[in-house]
């Protein structure tokens, strides 16, 4: 039995959940005593906090660099239309401050980095990944294995999710051991590119949540499996069995640590280089001057040549959200697996190649052209966003 | 011909256009798990899913595999592919 006491109004705060069998005063005292760090304050930070907030954690790190932006909102649901613009970390702290003001924030608005990882992660129990990309991921895992802290994976992806804790118990793996090699980054894909429910994110995080608090409180059976879930199947919930640690793991394994030093790594260059840009790629002109025209321009084509078609490769999702009167949709997969029957060779007709951003419709210049398309084939630089920007500010954004 | 069960997630679930599916196997002998990555290429082409597969694991039944190459498909196996997620 502990001997510990909390202040007097906790009793009532907290009295749901430490009347709980194997939860007690004693639970609630070791959240309070105990420390977590929060890395990402995006759609699985916000109600990962908010519920350890709740709970009574006792200090929370909260690590982010970003600023809270209006397409945050649909899942990040401690920020608010009024706090766009400032730091995630910000916002989130201040979310906090007014769903349990004893709580110790630290917000932190520098972004992690190999050179300060281990510095900033030291002070906390337990780490938190709620990150958005796989090089920060595979820094916290090691930095996790050096500090010798378990690390609480979250990971979501348009309606799917992954739970797992990563060098927790007696042999359990990091990531490293389960991930030796990264995906490439055009195929990792961020929420903005493949998209992402709100509440699938909020699940995962509140898993993590959840998780954390049975670590802290010694409710977790210390075993680490790796939870799987899709919200559009049937079961929505598969809970895999995780192998030990790999004995060869560069990061963990029993041959010892063959990674090197954290702060000389770079993790970038590991997961195959900086995600692309895709707003900046799509606007590039130089090398293909030939086959593209502003959005400007096009307008003047629409306007002035009758023999001309427009077609939109998005995803026929993306085509009912928005598009553009004249426009006709071959989603790009179709177009390139068999171009000449989505688009018929016709020499009089000049064709022109349209998307969101202006990469997907040069490759549909490039599919059109090697199956033999002639005349005028072209693509609009910046696609429709460019079309919002210079030519019709009332067309959605998305 | 056996059968087994495969369940794609994430970018595999994108990349091979579907959830799951019930494939049969070449043959009645046990099929090896380090070949089934090519199966499943093969019947997914042109959309990344090969790519995908190669910084994937397996898990058989429910089961993460440590080493493909010592597992073989008998069918009426559950296999799913799981992908590194790192969106968040």
């Amino acid at each position: 039995m502990s001997t510990g006491r909390l202040p007097l109004e906790d009793y009532q705060r907290y009295g749901r959940q430490m009347i709980l069998d194997g939860f007690g005063l004693e639970g609630q005292l070791k959240l309070q005593k105990a420390s977590v760090a929060v890395v990402g304050a995006g759609g699985l930070g916000c109600p990962a906090l908010q519920y350890l907030a709740a709970a009574g954690v006792g200090k929370l790190g909260i690590i982010d660099h970003d600023v809270v932006e209006l397409s945050n909102l649909q899942r990040q649901i401690l920020h608010t239309q009024e706090r766009i613009g400032i730091p995630k970390a910000v916002s989130a702290a201040e979310a906090i401050k007014q769903i349990n003001s004893r709580v110790e924030v630290v917000p932190i608005t520098s972004a992690l980095l190999p050179t300060n990882a281990l510095d900033l992660l030291e002070p906390y129990d337990i780490i938190l990944d709620c990150t958005d990309n796989a090089p920060t991921r595979y820094l916290l895992s090691d930095t996790a294995v050096q500090l010798g802290k378990p690390l609480v994976s979250g990971a979501a992806q348009k309606y799917d999710g992954q739970l797992c804790i990563y060098n927790y118990g007696e042999n359990g793996p990091c990531y490293r051991c389960l991930f030796p090699k990264p995906t490439a980054p055009e195929l990792a894909g961020s929420c903005a590119e493949v998209g992402i429910l709100g509440v699938v994110t909020g699940i995962i995080g509140n898993l993590q949540a959840l998780e954390t608090i049975k670590i802290i409180t010694g409710l977790h059976e210390g075993k680490a499996s790796l939870l799987i879930f899709s919200a559009l199947s049937t079961p929505p919930f598969r809970s895999i069995k995780l192998r030990s640690k790999r004995p060869t793991c560069p990061a963990c394994g029993v041959e010892g640590q063959k990674v090197g030093r954290i702060s000389e790594t770079d993790y970038v260059a590991f997961c195959g280089g900086d995600r692309p840009d895709w707003v900046s790629k799509g606007m590039v002109v130089e090398g293909r001057t030939e086959y593209r025209i502003t959005a400007k321009e096009m307008r003047h084509v629409l306007q002035s040549s009758p023999t001309t078609r427009l077609i939109d490769v998005r995803p026929p999702v993306e085509y009912g959200i928005c598009h553009l009167p004249n426009s006709i949709n071959v989603p790009l997969n179709e177009l390139v697996a068999d171009p000449t029957s989505f688009v018929k060779i016709d020499e009089e007709l000049e064709t022109y190649f349209v998307c969101r951003l202006g990469n997907d419709s040069q490759l549909a210049v490039d599919a059109l052209r090697s199956a033999g398309g002639k005349g005028i084939i072209k693509d609009v630089v910046g696609g429709l966003r460019a079309w919002s920007k210079d030519v019709d500010p009332d067309f959605p954004v998305y | 011909m056996p059968e087994i069960k495969v369940l794609y997630f994430a970018a595999a679930s994108t990349t091979a256009g579907l959830q799951e599916e019930h494939i049969p196997l070449p043959s009645e002998e046990p099929f090896p798990l380090s070949s089934l990555a090519t199966l499943l290429s093969s019947r997914h082409p042109s959309r990344g899913l090969d790519k995908v597969l190669a910084t994937s694991q397996w898990s058989v039944d429910a089961e993460m595999v440590d080493e493909p190459e010592k597992v073989f498909l008998a069918g009426g196996e559950e296999v799913a592919v799981i992908c590194p997620v790192s969106g968040g």
